[in-house]
């Protein structure tokens, strides 16, 4: 792929645009898990503008294989697993979902430096930190917008 | 990027701190056990929160977040193997444990990191 293409402002063409709420109802209900689910969706467009490998997929697979194994425990898990091993299985659990948000804001705020050094897009900082991956991708469908009645 | 080698620095230095100070603290006679906890917990997330933030300045808060997870971490552990104390059997002690070193830790960072800005601003 060649980074011409990305200087003439037209690379958010590879960024899937994705309605808001359907976003909102699938983290809902898998619980927050849906998020590795999305940094994978677009992973060859970040790994295509982002020049320094900040965002690190290796990891982030192994969170999404891990937090939906705890999904998958908080569902059926009480039906096998005794009183004590649940309580166990949960403390695990909150350790996880702390490095978990670790890395979400790690990646977010990089992902924005990047965004906003390839785009003329302005993210808010306290926005970002509030609704995290649904803000870029609402600035990203904006992007889509602008950039098709142009 | 993230300096993986000043992370873990900081960490040891903050655990050092609080052996030593810890250590000298225990020869004044002091009444109640919360107010020695409370010494304690500021001291040690305190200063993880302030030698992340200081050590690496292009991630502060990550480092800093990370790193009172870490010492957490390490307690836990320290009184799951070592003390035999059932720790991992209650999940909103953890929760609560886990949130105040976070906070703690995170205000130090904030401090540091408005300091040196601070500073910064007067040298240009």
């Amino acid at each position: 792929m060649n980074k011409s293409f990305i200087n003439e402002n037209q690379f958010s063409v590879d960024f899937k645009k994705l309605n808001l709420l359907v976003m909102f109802v699938l983290s809902f209900i898998t619980m927050g898990a849906y998020i590795g689910i999305w940094f994978f969706r677009n992973r060859d467009s970040i790994q295509y503008f982002a020049y320094k490998p900040t965002i690190h997929f290796g990891l982030w697979r192994w969170f999404t294989v891990i937090s939906f194994f705890f999904l998958f425990i908080h569902f059926f898990g009480g039906l096998a697993i005794s009183d004590y091993g649940m309580a166990n299985l949960e403390s695990y659990e909150i350790l996880f979902n702390f490095c978990f948000i670790g890395l979400l804001y790690y990646s977010i705020f990089r992902l924005r430096e990047s965004l906003e050094e390839e785009t003329d897009l302005v993210l808010n900082k306290y926005l970002l930190f509030f609704f995290h991956v649904f803000y870029i991708q609402f600035k990203l469908n904006q992007l889509h917008s602008t950039s098709k009645q142009s | 990027m993230f300096n993986t080698m000043k992370f873990f620095q900081a960490i040891g230095v903050s655990i050092l701190l609080t052996i030593v100070i810890s250590f000298l603290l225990s020869f004044i006679p002091m009444e109640s056990y919360g107010l020695f906890l409370l010494i304690q917990t500021i001291l040690t997330y305190g200063s993880v929160g302030l030698f992340a933030a200081k050590w690496n300045p292009e991630t502060p808060y990550t480092a800093a977040y990370l790193g009172a997870i870490m010492i957490a971490f390490i307690s836990f552990l320290l009184s799951h193997f070592v003390f035999n104390i059932l720790v991992f059997a209650d999940p909103e002690g953890i929760a609560r444990s886990l949130s105040y070193a976070v906070i703690v830790s995170l205000l130090f960072a904030c401090g540091t990191d408005l300091f040196r800005k601070k500073r910064e601003g007067a040298l240009q």
